[in-house]
């Protein structure tokens, strides 16, 4: 048994001080879960997703429990760039732990912009780039969807601010790996894999979409494997730090993340479940650390046995 | 707003009503001394040792005792909520709450309108109302008698309850809004309040009698829910351009919030 390991992270220029953060729009803006669990202990609150306007979202029901797992189709509801600086932020600079903000943008300049205007705001240390949202200008397809347009908005991004840069991929692609290989040459910090992946769900009965926008996104336990193949490929083909998202519930998830080539990993839809499930993660994989006579988290990083 | 909290609570007792309707007492003093009527709680897992299904349900309060607990009243129409109404006393069960808005009244007269486990709230809050010596009036209906909780103790208390069954089985033989539109016709006083909870269609037709009359409206909806803490926005409803969160910014909306 190693005395406690050091739980230190490094995602590019981002350092955590464990590498357990929360998912991008499963934790609202950090205040909701405050006392219902310990938000201070987490490595990073990745914000809900904003825009540079209110978004009101998508017709209800934006929810349907899957097997393990569930489809969201909320739409992106959120109180735009100036609502989450005045209302939001003032809460999260209290906290001792990061922020990081997720940011979508319609366009390629609404990405430039968001990071622009909050490359100066202090309280933000890191941006996460959602680019699994329709390109208005192109026909709808979703930027994340395209090598190339992928790439554009990542260095749309960067060229706007110092800060880390994260973006988040989207798994509904023929290679993940492509779109990650072109993503990086941007000089963004890191990449978090994966978004929710497209889905729907039908009331047998009725015939009627469970869903109010038809299709959504699925998470939860029920798409971890597919989220660990997407890891393990980037991280065997890309020079990049990886944050591994996408059912994980428990501390054993989170390893199986990590040696997959994960230097980080988000709780996401399991906070659902049960408010405290990040906070166990991190508990449990200092245990585990510990137990394996471990000092580092990142000593673990990539360690997959082939 | 009282804080809510997520804790781990010892089922104390269950009393099954027909075979579809359970109530649940749950020691539980941080929530039920926190809970306000029309507060709920997010309950679950269902299964700590399996992930299907993996939501928690989100359950409306039907009352607290002084002694700290919890009573919660389920009906089983899907998976999950069949797989609750098969617990034993003595598990212990995950759940978050007090949350959301709940009623807000200090009128002297309370009509409540229930349509079949929509009444819980209404218990709850028809139980405060009636320690502050307020007169209160329960019209509830459902569809069978046997899909009826026992409301005898409330009776007890002095409120009126006046029933209704689509199939006759007890009291009027029809729609609980076909009492509403009696009573509110035969007489109300301005320092009414109306309270209703129950389908969609039941709540449209109460508001339809409530403006009609004139008579303020409160209405507590339902949604499917994942967080219950307003932070994932999954159960919002596009209201007048708004989205509203009935989580946070409810489950209790005035009736013209919802319906103008």
């Amino acid at each position: 048994m190693s005395p406690t390991p050091d739980m230190t992270t490094h995602i590019g220029k981002l350092v955590l001080d464990n590498p357990v953060m929360v998912a991008s729009g499963t934790f609202g803006f950090g205040e909701e879960y405050d006392g219902l669990m310990d938000v201070r202990a987490l490595g990073a609150i990745v914000t809900k997703g904003i825009s540079l306007e209110p978004r009101v979202g998508n017709p209800a029901p934006r929810t349907a429990e899957t097997p393990c797992g569930m489809i969201n189709s909320v739409g992106l509801q959120n109180p735009g760039l100036r609502g989450f600086v005045e209302h939001k932020l003032p809460w999260l600079k209290e906290v001792p732990c990061k922020v990081v903000v997720n940011i979508l943008g319609d366009t390629v300049e609404e990405y430039a912009t968001l990071a622009r205007e909050l490359d100066g705001v202090p309280g933000v240390d890191a941006m996460e780039v959602n680019i699994s949202c329709p390109n208005v200008e192109h026909g709808g397809m979703t930027f994340g969807s395209d090598p190339q347009t992928a790439r554009r908005v990542a260095e749309a991004v960067r060229a706007e601010t110092d800060k880390p840069v994260l973006v988040k991929l989207s798994p509904n692609v023929t290679s993940i790996v492509q779109v990650a290989e072109a993503v990086i040459t941007a000089e963004i910090d890191g990449l978090t894999l994966i978004n929710t992946i497209s889905a729907m769900a039908i009331d047998y009965a009725t015939g009627k979409p469970l869903l109010g926008a038809i299709t959504g996104g699925l998470s939860g336990p029920a798409i971890k494997p597919v989220a660990v193949r997407a890891v393990f490929e980037v991280a065997r083909a890309c020079e990049t730090s990886i944050v591994g998202c996408g059912g994980i519930a428990s501390w054993q998830d989170a390893v199986e993340f990590i040696r997959a080539g994960a230097s980080a990993v988000q709780v996401g839809s399991a906070t659902f479940r049960s408010p405290s499930s990040a906070v166990r993660v991190i508990d449990g994989l200092r245990g585990f650390l510990s137990h394996i006579d471990c000092s580092s988290c990142r000593e673990l990083v990539g360690k997959v046995n082939i | 707003m009282a804080t809510a909290h997520n804790i781990t609570a010892e089922l104390k007792q269950v009393r099954h009503f027909g075979k579809d309707l359970v109530l649940l007492r749950l020691f539980a003093p941080s929530v039920a001394l926190a809970a306000t009527p029309g507060q709920f709680v997010m309950l679950g897992p269902l299964d700590p040792r399996c992930m299907d299904p993996f939501l928690c349900r989100p359950i409306s309060i039907f009352g607290v005792t002084d002694e700290g607990e919890l009573d919660l009243l389920i009906a089983a129409a899907g998976r999950g909520t069949r797989m609750i109404s098969a617990w034993t006393e003595g598990l212990r069960v995950e759940l978050t709450g007090p949350l959301g808005h709940g009623f807000e009244s200090d009128t002297k007269n309370l009509l409540l309108v229930g349509g079949g486990v929509g009444v819980a709230p209404l218990v709850f809050l028809a139980d405060t109302q009636l320690a502050k010596g307020r007169k209160c009036t329960l019209l509830y209906g459902a569809a069978r008698s046997e899909m009826m909780v026992d409301l005898q103790k409330l009776q007890d208390r002095g409120c009126l309850v006046k029933l209704a069954t689509d199939d006759g089985s007890v009291g009027h033989h029809g729609l609980v809004t076909d009492l509403l539109s009696k009573h509110l016709s035969a007489s109300h006083s301005h320092d009414t309040l109306v309270a209703a909870c129950g389908p969609s269609p039941m709540l449209k037709e109460v508001w339809r009698n409530c403006s009609e009359h004139g008579v303020d409206l409160q209405v507590s909806l339902e949604n499917r829910m994942a967080c219950g803490t307003g932070a994932c926005m999954g159960c919002s409803l596009l209201i007048s351009g708004k989205a509203l969160r009935v989580c946070k910014q409810g489950p209790v909306f005035s009736g013209g919030e919802v319906f103008q």
